[in-house]
């Protein structure tokens, strides 16, 4: 049963990667769907470095989820990351990511009720890098956010692009170290394939003790296939049961 | 023969006073780290004092043990991000304070047996900005250390690769050190494939550790193992613990110098065991069952037709006259006997003279 309900739990951080020819778009539409579903009161901080805010409505609008009316309620936020850093990119200050975070933390210190779970969901962290942001900046940016979502119990998602399979950058060579989870979409290697679009595997992060989800290593990695209302799972070599 | 990784971890060995524990991006040696606080809590008599820089306190204990026992002081600094701290004090106060905190606390346990515990010293030099700072405070801790008792420890984690391990491992910082250094189980099976060395007492020592140590060094190459095609992806429970005791003594108090060995950690088995233990490695201790060699299949058995002749058939074919033109015997004389003909032309100056014969040798 794929993928597990409760990850993240508060306070855990979910680190998604994925690639060019297998993007996670997918898993983080699901993983937003599944959180204001779970209950009235669930709250959710989507910081977007890249997409605007139309495509996760119209997305969210095929699960029967209307984004515009949580909005309005303030249990989505939706921050626009670049409004925040390009100012301070231009003036070249020092830590170019402060503003931002600013934001965050005022978003999780609004008041609500304790058994509310709230999401935070940053996409992505790689395109950060390549805006021009300094790696150590991001790396004490990620490690900062860490930190708050455990101090105010919220759950973290991170995407990272990986554009080189095979060779960690310093992002996610840190990023592993900071999540509890690491969920890795990644493509056939026998390439594209029209009725399988990725395998997805399930990874422990560094510091993590005893993980309560069972891991799936790439070998056994499971497959999906997209469809046009989000996405089907399926063990390799059961896909002629499932399509 | 004693597992040099379990001792290490459950009781210091006198002298032994710096343990450093290296993960990588592929193998994390997080799971030792998290059993040396454990062992160190539950010997009542000495004082842990464990620095939470990166990691989150609950990795290394839970909530439970923390409640029970008083004699660690965890010193959670993972919300101190420089740049990020919530109540800022101002640019150049939060290096001084990192550097004061560190110290203050260690030198407020009270006397008697410590262990000092820093579970990301990558990120202690990253927060400080510069390594004679960071290798500054290591060395006063490791001075406070060896003051409080020969059975204290400063145990450090680092994520490799990082600048501040090779100052680490230096004889420099301290002649005696048990080095643990984290290896993924993929790279032992690639090391016994592609390179027909499977780890000691199957290959022969001198072999092996000269292939593995170089290879163990290239984090690129353990990295493309993990992640790359074919790779499981990291995060595995099991892994290889390579071990290096530097100085110090042993049990009978003799000095020894550099030890190096292989063993394993499975979390399933309790932790050290040895390598052959470890499931991913079982295929390489399986014995290879003897195969003969196998002939190819002869197509002449089992046929529908015969392919033999009886002894009137073979008369009667060895009379049959063969159409070779010389059957076999030598032909006559050739007229010529075998020579090289060459008319010269124009362009050439054929001297008859030996050109060498002017050379008075």
């Amino acid at each position: 049963m794929f993928p597990p309900t409760n990850l993240p739990v508060p306070s855990e951080v979910l680190l998604i990667t994925d690639e060019l020819l297998a993007p996670a778009d997918f898993l983080l539409h699901r993983q937003l769907a599944a959180h204001l579903k779970e209950s009235k009161d669930s709250r959710c901080v989507l910081i977007s470095v890249s997409e605007d805010l139309g495509r996760w409505k119209s997305v969210a609008q095929r699960s029967n989820l209307n984004l515009a009316q949580s909005l309005e309620s303030q249990l989505l936020t939706f921050i626009d990351a670049m409004a925040h850093i390009s100012p301070a990119l231009d003036e070249k200050s020092k830590t170019p990511l402060k503003d931002l975070y600013i934001i965050i933390l005022e978003c999780l210190k609004r008041p609500h009720l304790d058994e509310t779970k709230a999401l935070v969901v940053l996409d992505d962290i790689a395109a950060l890098e390549w805006m021009g942001v300094p790696l150590a900046d991001i790396l004490r940016f990620a490690r900062a956010l860490c930190a708050i979502c455990r101090k105010y119990n919220a759950s973290l998602i991170i995407r990272h692009h990986i554009t080189t399979p095979g060779e960690p950058d310093d992002i996610l060579r840190h990023l592993l170290q900071l999540c509890t989870y690491h969920m890795d979409v990644f493509s056939l290697s026998t390439g594209r394939s029209g009725s399988v679009s990725g395998q997805v595997a399930l990874h422990c992060g560094a510091a993590t003790s005893e993980p309560t989800h069972k891991l799936i290593p790439r070998s056994k990695a499971v497959q999906y296939r997209l469809t046009d209302t989000g996405s089907v799972f399926f063990d390799r070599g059961t896909g002629s049961g499932v399509l | 023969m004693p597992s040099l990784l379990s001792s290490a971890i459950a009781l210091p060995v006198r002298n032994q006073q710096l343990l450093v524990l290296q993960s990588s991006s592929v193998q994390s040696c997080l799971p030792i780290l998290r059993d040396v606080v454990k062992k160190a809590i539950e010997r009542a008599r000495e004082r842990t004092v464990l620095f939470c820089l990166l990691y989150p306190p609950s990795s290394f204990l839970d909530n439970a043990a923390r409640a029970q026992t008083d004699n660690v002081l965890v010193v959670d600094r993972t919300m101190r991000v420089p740049d990020y701290d919530e109540d800022p004090d101002g640019d150049g106060e939060s290096v001084t304070s990192l550097k004061d905190v560190v110290l203050d606390k260690v030198r407020s346990v009270p006397t008697g047996p410590l262990n000092v515990v820093i579970d990301s010293v990558d990120t202690l030099l990253s927060d400080l900005g510069s390594i004679s700072e960071a290798t500054r405070i290591l060395s006063e801790l490791l001075t406070i250390v060896r003051t409080r008792g020969s059975t204290s420890r400063l145990v450090l984690h680092v994520l490799a690769p990082s600048p501040i391990l090779p100052i680490l491992t230096q004889t420099r910082l301290s002649p005696s050190l048990t080095h643990v250094i984290a290896h993924p189980t993929a790279l032992l099976t690639h090391l016994a494939s592609a390179y027909l060395t499977p780890p000691p007492p199957l290959s022969a020592p001198e072999k092996f550790w000269g292939i593995f140590i170089p290879i163990s060094e290239r984090h690129y190459e353990s990295e493309k193992l993990v992640f790359g095609q074919g790779g499981e992806g990291g995060g595995l429970p099991e892994f290889v613990a390579e071990v290096l005791v530097r100085g110090g003594a042993d049990g009978s108090g003799r000095r020894r110098g550099v030890e190096r060995v292989l063993e394993g950690w499975s979390p399933s088995l309790g932790g050290p065991c040895e390598l052959r233990e470890l499931e991913d490695l079982r295929i390489l201790w399986a014995k290879k069952p003897t195969t003969e060699v196998q002939d190819a299949p002869d197509p002449t058995q089992n046929l529908s037709f015969n392919l033999n002749l009886t002894p009137q058939q073979q008369r009667a074919r060895a009379q049959v006259p063969l159409p070779y033109a010389h059957e076999g015997r030598p032909v006559g004389q050739t007229p010529n006997p075998a020579a090289i003909l060459y008319d010269p032309d124009s362009a050439d100056d054929i001297d008859d003279d030996d050109p060498d014969e002017d050379l008075d040798i």
